[in-house]
C-alpha cells in the first residue's frame, strides 16, 4: 500500500495501513537516513584524499546534507518499502567498506 | 560606519527595479503598460546595482564579512520593499531615490565607501 | 509521477514542519535575542554600570575562581571588551557543575547572579535542558532543513509570486503570501542557520569521523583538532605563579590585537601553562592564533601552528552562525533576519490552522486541532511575555538573594506557564492573542520606566547622559518592541472583527437567496 497522499481519501478504511505507511516513511527519514549519514562519514573518512584530522571533520560536516537529502528521498520514493530497502543496502555497504578499510581510514 | 547607508539603499534600489521589471507591479505603480525594452533595462540595472553594492561592501570589509554584510542587506531589503508595496508604494518609490543617490555619491566619491 | 513526488513533498513540509513548529519557534525567538545575549548580560548586571574608571586585575579574577573553585585543574577567563566590561570566569571541577561567573574587572569580585542574555542562548542551542536538550535541538534543525527543502520544491511559482503579499485578501490568502514572503526573500538565511547551527554540534551528532579515523579515542581527535603540544605534568607545585595581566599585556603586543580569552592549565602543577586565544571580530571563522605561556615564569613559549584546513571550514561555518564577527550592525541584521524566521514560523501554523477551520471548529478544542490551536497561541504569544518578564524579574529580585539566578529563571518558566495557561482557557470564548500581546506590549513599553524607578542610575536619561549606548539601546528598543506588540494586539482584535463580518454578510447573502428564491 503506497503511502503517497493522493490515496488518503481512499482509505480510511485502511487507517492502519496508512498509518503503519507513514510511520515506515518517517523512520526510513529518520533513522535509515541517520545510518546513510553515518555510513557515509565513515567512509569518506576512509577515502577521502586529505590528513586525518581533515578526513574526519569534512566527512562530519557533509554527513548532515547527505542526512537531509536522504529524508526527503524517503518521502518521495515511490511506496513505503521502496523508501527502506535502498537506505539499508546502500549505508550497510557503506558501512561494511569502512570497517573493512579501517586500518586504511587511521593514516594520519 | 558609513558602508550601510549605500549597501542598504542600493540592494533597496536594485529590488524596486527588478519588481518594476514584472509588468504587473509596474502596471500598478505607474498605471501604463512597460514596453519589453524598459522592463529589460530595468532588470539589467537593477542587477548591476546589486553588484555595485556587492562590490563596495568586500572592498570595504573583506570577502568574508563583507559577502555576508551584503547577502543580509539584500534579504531585509526585499522584505521592505514587500512590505511597503500593499501599504505605501510611493513611498517604497521614494525610499528608492535614496539609492539613486547613494550611487551618484559613489561614483563622484568612490574612496568614501573604501575603508 | 511528478504529481506525487510534489504531493508527498506537501504532506512532507506540512507535517515536518507543524511537528517542529512550536519548538522551531522558542529556539528562533531565543537565538534572535541571543544575537544581543552580551548587551542583555550587561543591562542585567547593574553593578557593571558605572565601573569607576581603573586598571583591569586578571590576576584578582583569577583568584576569585580558584577560590570558588578550589579543586579546578582549568580556569579561563574572558577579559573584558565592547561588548561586556566584566571578567567573565568558567571553571569546571570535578564531579561539579561548571561556574559560569561575571566578576568585577577592578577587584575580581563576583558581580551578583543573574542568568543574563546567556538565558536566551542557552534556551537557544539546548531549551535549557542540557545534552538532551542539544539532541532535540538538533533533530529541529534536521526538520527545519527537510521542511525548507520540501517547501522550495512545492512552491511552483517562486519567481512569479517574488514580490506578491496581499494582507488585505484576508485570512489563508494573507497568511500565506506571508509565509511564503518571509519564507523565500529569507532562504539564504534560513538555509545556513539551519545548517551551520546543525553542524555547530556535530561532535555530539556524528561520530563515525572519530570512530573510524581515530578508533573512538576522542582525546586524539581534539588534540588534532587545537594543534596544542601536551603538557607533562611535574607532579610538584609551581614555586611562583606568573602574573595574567603581564601575559595578557604581552599577549595583546604580540598578537597586534584583543585576546578573546586566557586559559590557565595544570594551576596546581609547576607545568601551569596559558594560552591567550585571539579574538577575531574582524573574521567570520574569528580568531586565528593562540599564544603559550609558561604560567609559572609567565615568558613567552610558543604559538600553536593554524588550525587544520577542515577545522577552519567549521569555524567559518560556526562562525557565520553565531554572529560574533563585524561589530553591531551586522548582529542587528541577523536579529532582524531571525525575526523574519519567526514570522515565517508563526504564520505556517496561522496557514495550517485556517486552513483546517472547519475541521478544527466541528472538533472543537478536546482535539488534535485543539491542541495546535492551543500551543499556537502559548509558545507564539506567550514566549515574547516570558522573555519580557525575564528582564522585569531581573530588576525587581533583591540583589543579595542566594538563589538569584535560579529565580529568574523560574520567572520566565512560571510567566510563560500563566499565559499557556490563559491562552488555552480563553481560546474559545476570549481573545487570548489579543491578551498576550497586549501584556507583552505593556512590558515592553513600561520596562524603561521600570528600569529607571529601580535602577536611577541606569536609566535612559542617566545612559544618554553617560553615552552608555548598550544601555540607551536596551531600553529604546524595548520601547519599540513594546509598541509593535501592541500593534499586533489591535491587529489580533481586528483580524476577528473582520472574520466576523465577513461570516455575517455570507449568512446574509446566504439568507437573502434563500428568501429570494422562488
Amino acid at each position: 500500500m503506497s503511502a503517497s497522499p493522493s490515496n488518503v481519501k481512499q482509505g480510511r478504511s485502511t487507517t492502519r495501513t496508512y498509518r503503519l505507511a507513514v510511520f515506515s516513511r518517517i523512520s526510513a527519514a529518520l533513522a535509515g537516513g541517520y545510518l546513510v549519514a553515518y555510513a557515509s562519514a565513515a567512509l569518506l573518512t576512509v577515502i577521502l584524499p586529505f590528513s586525518r584530522i581533515n578526513r574526519a571533520v569534512t566527512a562530519s560536516l557533509l554527513s548532515f546534507v547527505v542526512w537531509a537529502l536522504v529524508a526527503v528521498w524517503a518521502f518521495a520514493a515511490g511506496s513505503a518499502w521502496r523508501s527502506w530497502w535502498p537506505l539499508l543496502a546502500a549505508g550497510s555497504l557503506m558501512l561494511l567498506l569502512a570497517l573493512a578499510f579501517r586500518d586504511y581510514g587511521m593514516r594520519p | 560606519m558609513t558602508i550601510w547607508l549605500p549597501l542598504l539603499a542600493l540592494n533597496y534600489l536594485s529590488w524596486a527595479l527588478l519588481c518594476l521589471a514584472v509588468a504587473r507591479y509596474y502596471r500598478h505603480h505607474f498605471s501604463s503598460e512597460p514596453s519589453s525594452t524598459r522592463r529589460r533595462v530595468l532588470r539589467i540595472v537593477g542587477w548591476l546595482t546589486t553588484l555595485l553594492a556587492y562590490v563596495i561592501s568586500v572592498r570595504s570589509r573583506g570577502w568574508d564579512i563583507g559577502s555576508v554584510d551584503w547577502c543580509a542587506s539584500w534579504m531585509l531589503t526585499a522584505i521592505v520593499w514587500v512590505l511597503l508595496q500593499p501599504y505605501l508604494p510611493r513611498v517604497s518609490r521614494w525610499l528608492a531615490f535614496i539609492g539613486v543617490l547613494s550611487a551618484i555619491a559613489l561614483t563622484v566619491y568612490p574612496s568614501s565607501a573604501s575603508f | 509521477m511528478k504529481n506525487a513526488f510534489r504531493q508527498s513533498m506537501a504532506w512532507l513540509h506540512t507535517w515536518a514542519g507543524l511537528i517542529v513548529s512550536w519548538m522551531l519557534f522558542a529556539i528562533f525567538l531565543g537565538g534572535t535575542l541571543a544575537c544581543f545575549d552580551k548587551e542583555l548580560d550587561y543591562w542585567m548586571r547593574p553593578a557593571l554600570h558605572h565601573l569607576a574608571p581603573g586598571p583591569t586585575s586578571m590576576d584578582a579574577a583569577a583568584a576569585s575562581l580558584r577560590t570558588m573553585a578550589p579543586h579546578a585543574d582549568t580556569l579561563y577567563l574572558r577579559p573584558p571588551d565592547a561588548r561586556d566590561p566584566s571578567i567573565h570566569g568558567f571553571v569546571f571541577e570535578p564531579s561539579k557543575a561548571y561556574l559560569d561567573v561575571a566578576l568585577n574587572p577592578r577587584d575580581g569580585k563576583r558581580i551578583p547572579a543573574t542568568v543574563g542574555g546567556n538565558f536566551f542562548f542557552d534556551l537557544h542551542y539546548s531549551l535549557q535542558a542540557g545534552k538532551l536538550g542539544s539532541y532535540l535541538v538538533g533533530l529541529a534543525g534536521m526538520l527545519m532543513l527537510l521542511a525548507l527543502i520540501s517547501g522550495v520544491i512545492i512552491h511552483r511559482r517562486v519567481f512569479k509570486d517574488f514580490f506578491v503579499f496581499r494582507p488585505r485578501a484576508g485570512g489563508q490568502r494573507a497568511w500565506l503570501d506571508g509565509h511564503n514572503f518571509t519564507g523565500v526573500l529569507g532562504l539564504p538565511f534560513h538555509l545556513m542557520i539551519a545548517y551551520t547551527g546543525v553542524i555547530i554540534m556535530m561532535s555530539n551528532y556524528m561520530y563515525a569521523g572519530v570512530q573510524i579515523g581515530y578508533r573512538g579515542d576522542l582525546v586524539r581527535y581534539y588534540d588534532a583538532l587545537s594543534g596544542a603540544p601536551k603538557i607533562v605534568e611535574q607532579h610538584r607545585p609551581p614555586d611562583h605563579v606568573a602574573s595574567l595581566d603581564a601575559i595578557l599585556n604581552d599577549a595583546v603586543r604580540r598578537l597586534g590585537g584583543p585576546v578573546a580569552s586566557l586559559e590557565v592549565e595544570h594551576i596546581h602543577d609547576a607545568s601551569i601553562t596559558v594560552s591567550a586565544l585571539a579574538a577575531g571580530n574582524g573574521k567570520v571563522a574569528g580568531g586565528l592564533r593562540t599564544l603559550v605561556y609558561d604560567g609559572a615564569q609567565g615568558s613567552f613559549r610558543s604559538e600553536l601552528s593554524a588550525p587544520p584546513a577542515a577545522y577552519r571550514v567549521y569555524q567559518f561555518l560556526s562562525g557565520l552562525h553565531r554572529v560574533q564577527f563585524g561589530g553591531t550592525a551586522i548582529r542587528w541584521l541577523y536579529f532582524l533576519l531571525g525575526a523574519t524566521g519567526s514570522v515565517m514560523l508563526a504564520t505556517a501554523t496561522q496557514v495550517w490552522i485556517k486552513k483546517r477551520s472547519r475541521q478544527a471548529g466541528a472538533a472543537g478544542l478536546r482535539s488534535g486541532y485543539g491542541l495546535v490551536k492551543i500551543l499556537n497561541v502559548a509558545v507564539i504569544a506567550g514566549m515574547p511575555v516570558a522573555s519580557a518578564a525575564l528582564l522585569w524579574a531581573n530588576r525587581l529580585l533583591p540583589y543579595d538573594l542566594p538563589d538569584r539566578a535560579n529565580l529568574e529563571a523560574e520567572s520566565f518558566c512560571a510567566s510563560w506557564l500563566l499565559a499557556a495557561v490563559w491562552g488555552a482557557l480563553r481560546l474559545q470564548r476570549g481573545k487570548p492573542w489579543r491578551d498576550l500581546f497586549a501584556v507583552t506590549a505593556v512590558l515592553l513599553l513600561a520596562l524603561p520606566l521600570m528600569n529607571a524607578l529601580t535602577q536611577p542610575r541606569s536609566s535612559l536619561l542617566a545612559s544618554v547622559a553617560d553615552r552608555d549606548w548598550v544601555l540607551v539601546g536596551v531600553d529604546v528598543t524595548s520601547f519599540v518592541l513594546g509598541l509593535g506588540f501592541a500593534w499586533l494586539g489591535w491587529l489580533s482584535t481586528c483580524t476577528r472583527q473582520r472574520a466576523e463580518t465577513r461570516q455575517r454578510a455570507a449568512a446574509l447573502s446566504l439568507t437573502q437567496a434563500q428568501a429570494e428564491a422562488p
